[in-house]
């Protein structure tokens, strides 16, 4: 009855509302082309949209059945009149007066028909910040039906102006930020939309409807859309197959559809099942809301998807009746592995039970307790998960190829566990509602004030779990390796892997059931170490399968921009702890860091890194194509490993007098069958890097960064990112392009005669040098593998043929200058290290040599030093050595690059005649007894030449030595008034970016802890151990240098951003678009002179002189030196002009500078290039 | 010819040769293993009645009979050996400057017996040279004298450098010995070595003995050895090094007691071993042979059946396989009989799923 009267009612109500519209023409014109009500209004009206309108809806919307209350409802042709005539201020006071506080379904009703209206009147971003004040002053609760209402004028309004609907998005992201789903408007909006309005909203913001059911579906009006993307994926699949096998396999970690399915068989009451789509809260303002859910969805639902992938192909494997435990495909294998291990975790857990009450016996029950609060932190499921992955992760590691030590193996899965616990922790925050609102690091970043306050609010609020890693005291390595041991003891015991022999007696085929895994010792360099040793067959089905590369979430790029670096452990990935330094157990670089944190002073560092990581990245699917195409082959390419390795082993030399003919065959036993093994590895690790490729070849991709503690900057993922080989490298492409315009297509070309080892020559010659080459590059292009192969001749030639397509491209496309160019540029700096020591010391030699000063063509610091060390040579030789006589002639560039490339970052003697003898050895007339004391006569001779070429930079190389020498070696008063007197002071600064540099170098004791699967010795990082002064003596220099073109390179970075040009680095190699090469060099030339424009020697002077001041150091001093007259005062006795004792730390003059100009490098061609 | 006995080192030589201390600051030895202080032996007196006990002289056709010694230092060794052997040559490496006059005025009154090159013998570059330019010198065994017994006209014998260079090069050639071909042509030699303790208690290590090493089991198996001059406390040394659980007795052998007069420029008195390999030989391929002893006594303490299963991933299979062919698995490598470890390598061996590679030989890549 109620009802009735109800709809009665509300017909009449609609009636009087249609009849009231009509009867203003102008209005009709603008409901007709704005307003969301138009088919609803078009209705009762005479326009041609009547007839399937009024099909769909027969009867008027009951949402808008204005039930009335208080007698109000007669209010609501008024608010109509005053929108009618534009008086929208009115008709909101009206309103507001209306519904007074009320917020009963009447009150919302009103508002929507104020909404409806005031959208056909004013522009909707007027309207919605009139729905916002509403919302604020009568505490409104935002309901769906206005937010259709709202998407839906946006939806036409900024169609109309073909923008990328930037109001909509915000719409959308506001609702989903109030924990709601587009598909709740889209429900609801059925009144609202259109269906094509409905599938533009659900394409626009990828809506996953294959997660809905039919029902839902045909309720959004997106039903017709889900068929016909499901027919053109079905279409599309054989195309994909057809290409490349690779393409047929599933993928992991990324398909939505495949995590969908496969958490719904997990977890029944996952949240993330049911609001996928509102996943996507604060990752940013340009955060793609699809991308974000399944990268959540990927940090968060790893582990369970790779299970469900294992499990998937296990029951593949039953359904075709084999027998999964012994089958060769991976996932099936991994899955029985993981049950086993799965089913003996709880099995530990149900001992850890039976010690806590007492009813096992004592020794079993200490040992336990040791280790079962921590064990117990995590689902018995998930540790073997993590441990199936992360020992499949040495596997696939060519330097763990003959076997990973046990303690780095026991630290891997230690801090997995921990990184995993961790993570649930920040879900646990989130799900609780207690991670921070997202942040406009933009805004943030620009400005210092804003800045600082929103660090020293999150910094207030850690206590309150806000900043996730202070929550939680790291795991101690003695916990990390104690709990580890107990699972990878259990897997080691419990995975089996199948192998089959031939029998030499029977010459039958035989089988059996082996380990996967094998723990034993061996000796390291005299030292007894227990190892971990995968079986072959592992590493056998590893380098053939192509079934999705099982890695960790954090070891993947992002699917979305990485979360902003705003303190020492907030950036990066979106739940995974993650820290802004890489160091290794060093808490007191952790205490330096927290405290730059904390002050907000690492705020450039931290703006340069979360520029890095925003960088969007793809992959270039023609390199990838080809290296498919390549690695299908099976055979042996370039880098890439033959799948068919074999050992080829020769028969023991003949017997003979000297034993080293058999030593020489053992040591080449050796080496070959390291290569094997280490080939073995590298094709599983050429595996894991083609599947990352496929897995993200659709997308647009992004590496976090963090950096070490000199402050380099390096990618947080694994395999796939540009910090690494050829290879690798030539897979990634910019996922933004821009035109190449006039001066980047030849950038382009000097990117490729760079590619080719060119890079010491002019610009023009480089570009000649392509030019000279086309045809070898459509050759390479359009026959990469049956050609003439011009571009496997590079220096990097993956890279190269990643060129020759771009080049070529931009030269089929007709109008090189508008191609849209995607390949990254590399502007590389000539021996970097030498160009920071020639600036430091104003060295006019040394600046030329390393081309800070401008000239007409590059000059070459390795072809100088040659030349030196020949003429150094030729006089000796003159002389009538007979070393120097056999070398004069034999030494060449390539000889002496690699120890002058080094020498700046510390090279030793040993290391630089080690590595002139592996240069010498390749020169087959020297004989074999005189290549060591060659080598060693030349390192001398290259360290002379240096010296003399560089003079200044090795001033302050002795300089900085000096300075460490003397803080590793002083006591602070404090402890000498108390006679502690170990050296206990490590070398500190601060980069220019405000980085405290603390060199970790401390005799640290060793520890050993009995684990379950061994005893290991760990360094305890938590005593307090004595400083190594030679180390830190020695690394100084290096330490010191790399801090300072870490700090060129986030300069450069800095200013790139500014000017909005893509910028990524490989320490002193940059890299941006071709058209942006220009600007990119003008830039990093005027940050290289900002940087040497300071006093950078004197301000560390200062620093140390400041950090040091009330230390003491014990040394022999003159006695007219102030040390040795304070020594005197002190009441010391002097002997032999020399005072013995503790005296002030001082610290002895900065190098004097020469006389280069910084400034030059502004106009060096060749500084960078 | 008739045969001129050599004197015995005389007080004043001696009183010459003794303050010649061999350090690292020695800018006369510019080789490296001298740098170590290398003892040598300066009482011809002892060697000569060491000898005489051996009986070694039966062992010798002297007229045929060459003697290569290196490192003679003094020239006591080489006084006591001359006088006992009186061999048709015998040939002296000696490069230090120190004692090359020295021993070059001993070798006056050899009638060309005795040869003296300034050839160092830690360089095995000196014995290809050697055999290159003075073939003569090296007497290859035909297959028949081998299977009969040690060559009966090469003697080699020397000091042997102190510290880790005399121990690599002591193993060098014990494993030359354990090949059954000295040098690689020479067949079964017998080597008569002055050697540190150290040394000598690892050749003469048997099952029991706690820091038994793979060198001693192959010794064990394949080489007899004697110990013909030691200090007095060497065999009670020798003997605490064995478990005290250990029902393995140790060699028990007489020897000549040496005292630090004996030698010179360092008190330490070392050890004369006679040593070379027996008629029997291995079925097991000798890499095999050595990568099973040496994997199985990395955890010395632990059972066979512990040990065996970290010899290669899967190597658990091959502990019932043991257990079948009647190998005690709950014995430790330390206590296992050598006989018992080459049994287990032999297993290894024709085991189908031994893999090619023999990852413990590998080194970690850095």
């Amino acid at each position: 009855m109620r009802s009735t009267t109800r709809f009665r009612n509300a017909s009449s109500r609609f009636q009087r509302f249609a009849r009231l519209n009509s009867a203003r023409p102008f209005v009709v014109t603008i409901l007709r082309q704005q307003s969301p009500f138009r088919r609803l209004y078009a209705s009762t009206s005479t326009t041609k949209y009547t007839v399937e309108q009024s099909v769909e809806r027969n009867a008027p919307p009951q949402w808008l059945s204005f039930k009335g209350f208080n007698g109000n409802e007669e209010k609501v042709p008024v608010i109509q009149a005053c929108l009618n005539a534009g008086d929208i201020s009115r008709a909101l006071q009206i309103l507001q007066k209306t519904i007074g506080h009320s917020t009963t379904d009447e009150a919302v009703h009103l508002v929507h028909v104020f909404l409806k209206h005031s959208v056909s009147c004013v522009p909707v971003e007027e309207v919605i910040s009139y729905y916002e004040q509403l919302l604020k002053t009568r505490r409104f609760r935002a309901d769906a039906i206005s937010y259709a209402i709202l998407c839906q004028a946006a939806m036409v309004q900024e169609k109309a102006s073909n923008s990328s609907f930037p109001i909509l998005r915000k719409l959308v992201r506001n609702w989903r930020r109030m924990n709601h789903s587009l598909s709740e408007i889209l429900m609801v909006g059925s009144l609202v939309f259109s269906k094509k309005e409905a599938s533009v909203l659900a394409e626009l913001f990828r809506l996953p409807l294959h997660v809905y059911s039919g029902e839902e579906r045909d309720k959004m009006q997106l039903a017709d859309l889900y068929d016909s993307i499901s027919k053109n994926f079905a279409n599309a699949q054989p195309d994909f197959v057809s290409q490349d096998q690779l393409l047929s396999v599933k993928t992991r970690n990324i398909g939505l559809d495949m995590l969908k399915n496969t958490l719904s068989a997990i977890q029944a009451n996952s949240k993330d099942q049911l609001e996928i789509d509102r996943a996507a809260l604060d990752i940013g303002e340009e955060a793609d809301p699809y991308n974000a859910a399944r990268q959540r969805l990927m940090e968060k639902k790893a582990l369970e998807s790779s299970i469900a992938e294992w499990r998937h192909s296990y029951n593949e494997i039953l359904r075709r009746g084999e027998n999964p435990p012994h089958s060769r495909s991976l996932n099936a294998l991994l899955y029985v592995w993981y049950e086993k291990l799965e089913a003996l975790i709880q099995e530990e857990f149900r001992q850890i039970e039976d010690s806590e009450n007492n009813k096992a016996s004592p020794y079993k029950s200490r040992t336990r307790a040791e280790y079962a609060q921590y064990l117990k932190l995590l689902s018995p499921s998930k540790l073997a998960a993590i441990t199936v992955l992360e020992m499949l992760t040495f596997v696939t590691n060519k330097r763990y190829c003959t076997g990973v030590r046990s303690t780095f193996a026991l630290m891997s899965v230690g801090r997995a566990f921990e990184k995993e616990y961790f993570s649930e922790q920040l879900q646990k925050i989130e799900a609780e509602g207690n991670l921070p609102k997202s942040v406009d690091s933009k805004k943030l970043f620009s400005s210092p004030r804003l800045f600082n306050s929103f660090v020293k609010k999150i910094r207030d609020n850690e206590d309150n779990g806000i900043v996730q890693s202070s929550l939680y005291q790291p795991w101690s390595p003695n916990i990390l390796v104690k709990v580890a041991s107990v699972t990878v003891s259990l897997l080691i015991n419990s995975a089996k892997i199948r192998d089959s022999a031939l029998d030499p007696e029977t010459k039958s085929t035989v089988f059996q059931d082996s380990s996967a895994f094998q723990h034993g010792y061996r000796y390291l360099a005299g030292r007894k170490v227990g190892v971990i040793v995968a079986h072959p067959v592992l590493y056998d089905i590893l380098a053939s399968e192509l079934s999705g590369a099982h890695l960790p979430p954090y070891r993947l790029p992002m699917l979305v921009k990485p979360r902003p670096w705003l303190m020492w452990n907030s950036g990066g990935y979106y739940y995974s702890s993650e820290s802004v330094l890489r160091f290794k157990e060093s808490h007191e670089q952790l205490l330096y860091l927290k405290a730059a944190s904390d002050s907000g002073q690492l705020k450039d560092l931290l703006e340069g890194l979360t520029a890095l990581g925003n960088v969007g990245w793809k992959v270039n699917r023609k390199v990838y194509d080809m290296l498919v195409k390549i690695w299908n082959t099976g055979e042996s390419f370039l880098s890439i490993p033959s799948a068919n390795t074999t050992l080829d082993i020769q028969e023991m030399p003949e017997k003979s007098i000297d034993p080293s003919a058999r030593a020489e065959w053992l040591r080449m036993l050796k080496e070959r069958s390291l290569d094997f093994a280490s080939q073995h590895s590298q094709r599983c690790e050429f595996n894991y890097t083609l599947e990352i490729a496929k897995a993200f070849l659709h997308e647009t991709f992004y590496f976090p960064h963090n950096v070490d503690f000199r402050g380099r900057a390096y990618p947080i993922p694994s395999h796939l990112h540009h910090v690494n080989s050829d290879f690798c490298r030539s897979l990634l492409i910019f996922a933004e392009g821009k035109p190449l315009g006039e001066e980047g297509f030849q950038w382009l070309k000097v990117q490729l005669a760079n590619l080719f080892g060119k890079n010491k020559s002019t610009i023009q010659e480089r570009i000649d040098f392509v030019d000279n080459h086309l045809q070898d590059i459509f050759n390479s292009v359009d026959k990469p593998l049956d050609g003439e192969q011009f571009w496997t001749k590079a220096d990097d030639p993956f890279q190269a043929l990643a060129v020759c397509f771009e080049i070529a491209d931009a030269i089929r496309s007709g109008d090189p200058s508008s191609f849209i160019s995607h390949v990254p540029v590399q502007q590389d700096g000539t021996c970097n290290g030498l160009q920071h020591y020639a600036a430091l010391g104003g060295d006019p030699e040394g600046a030329r040599e390393v081309n800070l000063e401008p000239s007409n063509r590059p000059n070459d610091v390795y072809a100088a030093v040659a030349a030196r060390v020949i003429s150094i040579l030729k006089k000796e030789a003159a002389a009538g050595d007979p070393m120097a006589e056999l070398l004069k002639d034999r030494v060449t560039r390539t000889v002496i690059k690699q120890p002058v490339m080094t020498n700046v970052y510390g090279v030793t003697y040993v290391g630089a005649r080690a590595q002139i003898e592996k240069q010498l050895k390749l020169q087959e007339d020297i004989p074999k007894d005189l290549l060591r004391d060659a080598s060693a006569f030349l390192a001398k001779r290259v360290f002379q030449s240096l010296r003399a070429l560089f003079k200044r930079a090795h001033e302050i190389q002795d300089w900085l030595a000096d300075c460490a020498a003397l803080i590793a070696h002083s006591v602070p008063e404090e402890a000498l008034k108390q006679k502690e007197l170990d050296k206990m002071t490590a070398v500190v600064w601060t980069t220019p970016l405000n980085l405290p540099v603390v060199q970790p170098y401390r005799k640290f004791p060793s520890k050993q802890i009995t684990t379950n699967l061994q005893s290991v010795y760990l360094e305890d990082p938590d005593s307090n151990a004595p400083v190594d002064p030679r180390k830190q003596t020695t690394a100084v220099p290096p330490n010191f240098i790399h801090s300072l073109d870490a700090t060129h390179m986030f300069m450069t970075c800095l200013k790139c951003k500014k000017r909005n040009i893509t910028f990524v680095s490989v320490h002193d190699s940059y890299w941006t678009h071709a058209a942006s090469v220009a600007e990119l060099n003008g830039l990093l030339r005027e940050a290289f002179v900002e940087l040497h424009s300071r006093d950078i020697l004197g301000d560390l002077k200062r620093e140390f002189e400041d950090r040091y001041k009330n230390h003491y150091v014990h040394n022999h001093y003159p006695v007219d030196s102030p040390a040795g007259q304070y020594l005197l005062q002190q009441g010391a006795t002097a002997k032999r002009s020399v005072v013995k004792g503790w005296a002030p730390l001082t610290f002895p003059e900065v190098p004097e500078r020469g006389t280069f100009d910084i400034r030059s490098v502004l106009h060096s061609q060749y500084f960078f290039s | 010819m008739t045969f001129k006995r050599l004197p015995s080192l005389t007080k004043t030589v001696l009183e010459q040769l003794k303050p010649l201390k061999l350090h690292r600051k020695d800018s006369q030895t510019q080789v490296s293993h001298f740098k170590h202080v290398s003892s040598y032996l300066i009482k011809d007196e002892l060697l000569s009645s060491v000898l005489e006990a051996s009986g070694l002289k039966n062992a010798y056709d002297n007229e045929d009979m060459t003697i290569l010694e290196m490192s003679p230092g003094s020239g006591a060794n080489s006084i006591a050996l001359y006088n006992y052997f009186q061999p048709k040559r015998h040939v002296l490496l000696e490069p230090r400057k120190a004692f090359f006059s020295h021993i070059s005025s001993l070798t006056k009154n050899t009638d060309g017996r005795m040869v003296l090159h300034e050839r160092d013998g830690y360089s095995w570059a000196t014995y290809s040279e050697l055999y290159q330019k003075h073939p003569e010198y090296f007497y290859q065994q035909t297959s028949k004298e081998v299977r009969l017994g040690p060559n009966r006209r090469f003697l080699f014998t020397g000091h042997l450098p102190a510290g880790t260079p005399g121990i690599l090069l002591g193993t060098q050639f014990v494993m030359h010995l354990i090949q059954r071909d000295w040098l690689g042509i020479l067949g079964r030699v017998r080597l008569l070595l002055w050697m540190s303790p150290e040394l000598a208690y690892i050749l003469l290590a048997c099952n029991g003995y706690k820091s038994r090493s793979s060198l001693s089991v192959l010794r064990e198996l394949m080489c007899q050895i004697r110990v013909l001059a030691a200090p007095v406390e060497f065999m009670d040394t020798l003997k605490k090094g064995y478990l005290h659980s250990s029902a393995v007795t140790y060699p028990v052998m007489k020897t000549i007691s040496t005292t630090d007069e004996a030698f010179a420029p360092s008190a330490n008195p070392l050890v004369l071993i006679d040593i070379s390999c027996t008629s029997y030989q291995s079925d097991v391929p000798l890499d095999i042979l050595e990568y099973v002893i040496q994997s199985l006594l990395v955890q010395k303490s632990q059972p066979l059946k512990e040990t065996v299963s970290r010899l290669c991933p899967g190597a658990e299979n091959l502990v019932p396989l043991l257990k079948k062919r009647g190998v005690d698995i709950q014995e430790s490598s330390v206590t296992a009989s050598a006989k018992s470890l080459e049994n287990i390598a032999r297993i290894y061996h024709k085991w189908p799923f031994r893999p090619k590679v023999m990852t413990s030989t590998l080194l970690e890549k850095p």
